[in-house]
């Protein structure tokens, strides 16, 4: 049970980092003015260095919205 | 993140593929690799302790290399820079080879007002304004290509390129441009663009090898009038008084067309003789200074470069259209005879009103072109301009003939500028479009967002790997049927002959065995204490039946 736990994080925590890349990928040659919200959001998931930023910054591209872990660990 | 996740993803791999391998058998050197496979420096310095080469080592130090190169591509796989951007936008601009009707006659008072005052501004204004790109209404300054062809080379397609220090333009007042400035670029950006164009133009150029002390032609009284109101004798047209007067021959036109006002400008012959020019002016020694000028017309394609709406030519090059012979100039254009010319004369020689005897500020321009309306233009000093260099006079006396005709061409356009959506085919007195239209592009450095193409691919490789080996581990425990082993030391002392311990449980896996077994001692210590060779083992002590002593100093052991 644990370890299935376990691995399901960690198979997760790991696709958040693909889903980051092809994030990145996608917005290539954005406009910063034209977007400023996310290209925010992108720099504070490289700059500091939370899975949970990541998280937050892929559900909210690729989910349409944020999860409430963007409450607590998203410096503010 | 990335190491620690990576880490933490890597080892389970690992330890699920180590114990999938034992449990269906493999070489103890590869086992031992994986088992000590925990981070790139140990997966290397067990390779070099246990001394083997297998397809495992050097695939196990790849993956482990994938830990930092990933955790570096997560921070550096984007980034904000700078991009240049470029769209095209209409642009509009004072075509020169055009005129207002308001000249075709000689009931030209008020408009002459206006040509007055804006020619005088362009000789008042400061030096350096005069040796500027642009004009006091920041119109664009078009440069003289002749100067440039004679001291630099030409770069692709004929391009000079103009520097602040290497050009004289050839009119004191520019070409008002109009920019569409409601483009996209401009008003999404946020940021000032910059504009390129080019744009056609003309100007004329002068050719003075006679400059005398005295009047040109020497003869010049026999053609002129006897009475005010005469006209000149033929071939001669012009006009002047004593401080300065302006004539040319009249071997152009040449009955190129029946309308009595325009030239029609297809039927020029592809070689015209230039006309003759002789501007006589006041001499404080002989009365009069003479020069005798061929004028010509340059046809240039100027590049404008734009930065906001300050604009200037940066490069310049002679025109590819098919232009008229350069010895047709648009004082050929009316087709009335000599009094177009005349009329031009007349306010040429007119513009600067003073006394007759003293240099006006346009002859003092071609001596001291710093100073127009210096000393010499009230009287004092010196003013013979027989004695300027030929070559100077030739320019300085072509700036203020081009002057007037920038004045007189761009009466109403100079000061308001030119209006965008001026129709193209929009005529005035002479056959030529008052404004011609151009497209420009427009470049602006903006803010993007940027993928970085290498550290992108190794953090989607080290990515891909670690979600591969997130799979590996509980895809193994799908296939494998044998307990879970810990690479801990109660999975060490399995079926250990030295370990007090119940010959069954096997089936126990090592996480319940080492809840079980937490309370037993053990030593990798001398099994053997008794024997004069001792024997080395892991094994349980503190038990009635069993003593294992600590490995000593010089004692033998086999």
């Amino acid at each position: 049970m644990v370890d299935g736990g376990l691995d399901l994080i960690f198979f997760a925590a790991s696709a958040l980092f693909l889903a980051f890349a092809y994030i990145v990928y996608k917005h290539d040659g954005v406009t910063v003015a034209d977007n400023e919200a996310l290209t925010e959001h992108l720099i504070e998931a490289t700059r500091y260095v939370s899975i949970c930023v990541r998280l937050q910054v892929v559900s909210k591209l690729m989910l349409g919205r944020a999860r409430p872990c963007s409450l607590y660990c998203l410096p503010r | 993140m990335f190491p620690i996740l990576f880490a933490a993803v890597t080892g389970r791999a690992i330890k699920g593929w180590l114990t999938w391998r034992l449990e269906r058998g493999e070489r103890l050197g590869v086992l031992d690799l994986l088992a000590g496979s925990s981070s790139l420096v140990n997966t290397i310095t067990t390779q070099t302790s246990v001394r083997t080469l297998s397809y495992a080592g050097p695939a196990l130090v790849a993956l482990w290399a994938l830990s930092p190169l990933g955790g570096q591509a997560s921070i550096r796989v984007m980034s904000v820079g700078n991009s240049t951007v470029q769209d095209t936008t209409p642009v509009s601009y004072m075509s020169m080879g055009n005129l207002t009707e308001d000249f075709a006659t000689a009931d030209d008072a008020s408009p002459l007002a206006v040509v007055k005052g804006l020619y005088s501004v362009a000789l008042l204004s400061p030096y350096r304004q005069r040796q500027s790109p642009t004009d006091p209404w920041n119109n664009v300054k078009v440069p003289i290509i002749e100067d440039l062809e004679s001291t630099s080379f030409a770069g692709p397609d004929g391009w000079y390129n103009i520097s602040s220090n290497n050009t004289e333009y050839s009119s004191l007042i520019g070409i008002p441009v109009n920019i569409d400035q409601s483009t996209t670029l401009t008003r999404d950006s946020g940021f000032s663009a910059n504009l390129t164009f080019s744009m056609e133009s003309l100007y004329w150029m002068l050719d003075c090898p006679v400059l005398t002390s005295g009047v040109q032609p020497p003869n010049l009284f026999d053609y002129l009038p006897n009475t005010t109101t005469g006209s000149l004798k033929w071939p001669l047209q012009g006009s002047g008084g004593l401080s300065a007067s302006l004539y040319s021959n009249t071997t152009w036109p040449r009955n190129l067309s029946n309308a009595s006002v325009v030239v029609d400008e297809s039927k020029v012959p592809r070689i015209v003789p230039p006309r003759t020019l002789f501007y006589n002016t006041w001499d404080d020694s002989s009365g009069e200074s003479g020069s005798i000028c061929s004028i010509y017309t340059s046809y240039v394609e100027a590049g404008v470069q734009c930065s906001g709406t300050a604009c200037a030519a940066v490069k310049i090059r002679r025109s590819k259209l098919d232009n008229p012979a350069r010895g047709f100039t648009l004082l050929d254009y009316s087709n009335d005879g000599p009094l177009f010319f005349t009329r031009f004369s007349n306010i040429f020689t007119g513009l600067m009103a003073g006394h007759p005897s003293t240099a006006t500020a346009m002859q003092v321009y071609i001596l001291d072109p710093e100073n127009p309306f210096g000393p010499l233009s009230t009287g004092q000093g010196t003013v013979r301009l027989s004695t300027v260099d030929p070559k100077l006079y030739a320019l300085r006396f072509a700036q203020l003939l081009n002057t007037l005709w920038s004045v007189m061409v761009g009466m109403i356009n100079l000061p308001q500028g030119i209006d965008l959506n001026i129709p193209e085919n929009s005529t005035l007195y002479l056959n030529n479009p008052v404004a011609l239209k151009t497209t420009g592009t427009r470049s602006a450095y903006i803010q993007v967002i940027q993928c970085h193409t290498g550290w992108l691919i190794a953090l989607s490789v080290a990515s891909s790997a670690m979600i591969l080996a997130s799979l590996l581990s509980p895809g193994i425990r799908l296939i494998r049927h044998g307990p879970e082993l810990n690479l801990n030391v109660s999975t060490m002392i399995r079926d250990n002959a030295y370990v007090s311990w119940p010959s069954n449980g096997s089936f126990l896996s090592s996480a319940e065995r080492a809840r079980l077994l937490k309370d037993v001692r053990v030593r990798f210590g001398d099994v053997a204490m008794g024997d004069q060779i001792g024997h080395l083992a892991v094994g349980s002590y503190g038990d009635n039946d069993r003593q294992i002593a600590r490995a000593r100093k010089g004692r033998l052991y086999d």
